[in-house]
């Protein structure tokens, strides 16, 4: 009987807290909310970080709506005529098939003055959308298994690494940094040339094929493979959550390669015609300022787009980071998706 | 006055509520998106079918899932057949026991499975060190990320599916036919293909169907048990729909999975009630 | 006794085999679980409850572990009206296309979740439904219709029509036949049914995927989220504390059916 009554409680528990969640308009007309949509990845540290200061300068509610870039794509248009988010963070090649749907509004001057303090090679499309932090994209590799780290891209071909490798597909946004780096190794000329020869990408990443662990489409996974030591490096990653999985005794480091190093594209914009807009550019423009980009440094583990903020000390600023062309990436996307699909993964 | 509500002929509207919403809630959305696939260049045809089929890549990815359906569906009925018979003979507290352990694991999601899952398979991991201290190797078997482990990946999370279903009627088997056949001068092996098989049937059927469907349309499993090593429709699926913006190849995908497999699943409905009638 | 000939000991032992494959990597995740480790890898060196310590300042976690309970609850009630109502129709009628139907009813299986999930979310908006409650409900309805469907007309087809007939000879009326003579006669194979279609739903992510937003996410959504932010063992304490609920939830239907009728898939 009490087994019947503590079902039937917490049916009626849940009926009722979903109830209140199927109208969120009667309970939530008091505070002020802005829904951001971003990365599942960086939900807790936003909150910790940026949320909390932001709301109790402004008395207002952020709710972050976490999930993958492409899912984020899709809600964004599904939604376009009613947007339930404000503010949406998601990968630069994203933003470009966001921003050519017109499903985001550009960033000015006027609501967001901070704007003029950030990097001009964080401000994409004249405002459409920005970076507010770069994250090093690079090699993560295992300390218990090359404790004498990693020095360069070019090591994670070496004969000696059989099987340990682990590559990011191109499904995902940094996969295609692998490209540039093994077109770059082909063909000698700089990541930005080398670019424009992906040809030469592809038949490198051939021959590392024998490296390769797996060519893997979630993170969380490849993480997981490089923290437990059956891959020994991952290539193309971001360095952001490096740090803090290191404070928590994770065996695992970043490296420096010598033939240099990405940004990753971490990006926010203002969706076009979103609720609460004035209070949206008051978050970036705060996300801008010199305080929360501060912040970045050592909570983010990433390099601030403002330069007029201090970093840490211990923190070491990667300069010289390249920026790739995310929209003739995102132009070329399917074919080498489709090249990617019968030549490497096979 | 007949009893109308189970009489044979004015039943069919019952089935009207069920066969509307699935109607307006799946099939509508789903031809709306996969109207893309008869689309070429604004103009409705077959191109997109003449061009993906005649496409050795894609006819590759076709061979792989089926290969995957198939593998997974056979291992998992070579394993729960027997399994299933052993189950029905335990006295009736270790059947709801048993019943128990092989519902368990449905409640942990695919996700968190393939993560246990690695660990079994990796270098280091359960199966090879098992194989080591047997002395079967000498060094590691590469498991992880190989088609064979996608399929005992697979076997494993669908394995309750062709289980449950092939012990609930294999449990109703009655006796008394493999008693009636062997007084009746039947050998072992004559009862068992006669008498047991045609019995179990329907249970097998049942479970074939659903695991070849839920093997075969697969996403997640395959994506984090073999990733890109190896190409499966429902991967190029959510490559067309999601990562490259090519709803075509998406949608005529989608549909040749949904042929084939609704194709198999009448198939062997027909063989059942084929079997059932003679 | 006559299935001795088929080898007792080989049949058992296959069976054994069976529960260990079934059973391994689900043992696993619960040894991790226990990890005083970051890493999702089986504890060396000592045992911990950190990581269930941890579970209880996640309130996210209870908060989607209450919406996945009630849209897997409602969408199984719902399907349970509609999938015994098909079934009959489906199982004692003679209209043409009844097979089609019942391959029909178990399609949404048949397709990769997020094509529906996408195709869905469209389709709903289009019309003007933004609510996502609803949109999972009505999501997971499609997809756990197939398993309450399937079961029950398994049970249907093994079910002696002419009963109701001889109820209603005895008197009674055609609903109260139907009550009395043919619901307890399939209650196993709902039950089955119900209990396969509320982990599909409770377990889905592709669909879901597409359908959560950020005042409605369900569990599994939930915990890749977890995964995305750290892929350490918490993901294992939340897939124990749920193993060991529906431990509890199967020991509760032993009680009220018994577990060997569950089975009638």
């Amino acid at each position: 009987m009490t087994m019947t009554n503590k079902r039937r409680d917490l049916l009626v528990g849940a009926a009722a807290s979903a109830a209140v969640l199927a109208c969120p308009g009667v309970l939530r007309a008091e505070t002020r909310e802005l829904v951001v949509s971003g990365p599942a990845q960086l939900s807790k540290l936003f909150r910790q970080v940026f949320f909390s200061r932001f709301e109790q300068a402004t008395n207002v509610k952020i709710l972050f709506d976490e999930g993958v870039s492409l899912s984020h794509l899709e809600k964004l248009r599904a939604n376009r005529n009613r947007p339930i988010s404000s503010i949406v963070m998601i990968d630069d090649p994203v933003m470009v098939t966001a921003n050519n749907e017109g499903l985001i509004t550009p960033i000015t001057p006027a609501a967001v003055p901070n704007l003029s303090r950030i990097l001009p090679s964080a401000i994409h499309k004249d405002g459409a959308w920005i970076n507010y932090m770069f994250p090093v994209a690079t090699i993560a590799y295992n300390t218990n298994l090359l404790p004498g780290g990693v020095a360069a891209w070019a090591d994670a071909w070496q004969p000696k690494f059989k099987g340990q490798v682990i590559v990011p597909t191109l499904q995902l946004t940094q996969g295609v940094l692998t490209l540039i780096v093994a077109a770059h190794l082909e063909t000698g000329l700089p990541f930005e040339q080398a670019l424009q020869n992906i040809d030469a990408g592809f038949t490198r990443l051939k021959v590392l094929k024998p490296n390769v662990l797996a060519f893997m489409a979630n993170t969380s996974q490849a993480w997981n493979l490089l923290e437990q030591g059956e891959g020994s490096m991952m290539l193309s990653v971001s360095s952001q959550p490096v740090a803090a999985r290191r404070k928590q005794g994770v065996p695992i480091n970043t490296a420096t390669p010598r033939e240099g190093m990405f940004a990753m594209p971490n990006a926010i914009a203002l969706v076009k015609n979103g609720p609460q807009p004035e209070l949206a550019a008051q978050f970036i423009n705060a996300l801008c300022s010199d305080e929360y980009q501060s912040l970045i440094a050592g909570n983010l583990n990433s390099n601030p787009v403002n330069l007029h903020a201090t970093v840490p000390a211990g923190f070491e600023r990667a300069n010289n980071l390249h920026v790739p062309d995310w929209e003739y990436i995102t132009a070329h996307r399917a074919a080498w998706a489709d090249r990617w699909a019968r030549e490497i993964a096979g | 006055m007949r009893q109308r509500n189970v009489d044979a002929d004015s039943v069919g509207f019952l089935a009207a509520p069920a066969v509307s919403y699935m109607l307006l809630a799946f099939a509508a959305p789903m031809a709306w998106l996969c109207a893309s696939s008869l689309l070429v260049n604004g103009e409705f045809g077959l191109a997109n079918y003449r061009q993906y089929l005649g496409d050795p890549y894609y006819l590759g990815v076709i061979r792989n899932s089926l290969l995957i359906g198939i593998s997974t569906t056979l291992i998992t009925l070579l394993l729960a057949y027997p399994a299933a018979f052993a189950m029905a003979k335990c006295p009736v507290w270790a059947q709801s026991l048993i019943l128990a352990l092989v519902f368990v694991p449905l409640t942990v999601g695919v996700i968190v499975k393939t993560f246990g899952w690695t660990i079994v398979l990796r270098s280091n991991g359960v199966v090879n060190v098992v194989l080591l201290n047997l002395g079967l190797i000498d060094s590691p078997l590469r498991l992880l990320f190989t088609p064979t482990a996608l399929i005992a990946g697979m076997s494993n999370v669908f394995l309750p599916y062709m289980l449950l279903p092939i012990y609930s009627v294999v449990r109703m088997i009655d006796r008394r036919y493999l008693d009636a056949a062997a007084s009746l001068g039947a050998g072992p092996v004559y009862r068992f293909f006669h008498v047991l098989v045609p019995l179990s049937l329907p249970g097998v059927i049942a479970g074939v169907s659903l695991v070849f469907s839920l093997s075969i349309a697969a996403y997640v499993t395959p994506l984090m048990l073999v990733g890109d090593r190896f190409g499966t429709m429902s991967v190029t699926i959510a490559r067309g729909f999601l990562y490259v913006g090519n709803p075509a190849l998406g949608a005529t995908m989608a549909v040749i999975l949904l042929i084939i497999t609704a194709t198999i699943v009448m198939l062997s409905g027909r063989v059942a009630r084929g079997r059932a009638r003679s | 006794m006559q299935l001795r000939h088929l080898g007792s000991g080989t049949l058992l032992f296959v069976l054994a085999l069976v529960l260990v494959f079934l059973l391994l990597p689900i043992a696993i995740v619960v040894a991790v679980s226990f990890t005083p480790s970051a890493i999702f890898d089986l504890p060396t060196g000592g045992l911990s409850l950190r990581w269930y310590a941890k579970l209880w300042e996640m309130e996210d976690f209870w908060k989607s572990f209450g919406i996945s309970f009630y849209v897997a609850g409602i969408s199984t009630a719902i399907s349970i009206v509609l999938g015994i109502s098909c079934s009959i129709a489906v199982v004692r009628g003679r209209f043409f296309g009844r097979n089609a139907i019942a391959t029909f009813l178990i399609s949404p299986l048949m397709l990769p979740g997020l094509v529906f999930g996408i195709a869905l979310l469209q389709g709903l908006r289009a019309i003007g439904i933004g609510n996502a409650l609803v949109s999972l409900m009505i999501a997971h309805v499609v997809i756990t219709l197939p398993f309450v469907a399937r079961s029950v007309m398994a049970s249907l087809s093994l079910f002696d029509f002419t009963l109701i007939h001889a109820a209603r000879t005895l008197g009674l009326s055609p609903a109260r036949a139907i009550w009395r003579v043919m619901i307890p006669n399939i209650a196993p194979g709902v039950l089955t049914g119900a209990l396969f279609a509320f982990i599909a739903s409770f377990d889905n992510y592709a669909i879901s995927l597409f359908l959560t937003d950020v005042h409605t996410k369900t569990l599994p959504i939930q915990m890749l989220s977890y995964l995305e932010e750290a892929p350490d063992p918490s993901v294992a304490a939340i897939s124990t504390v749920l193993i060991v609920m529906t431990i509890a939830m199967l020991i509760i239907c032993d009680r009220l059916v018994g577990l060997g009728r569950i089975a009638n898939v």
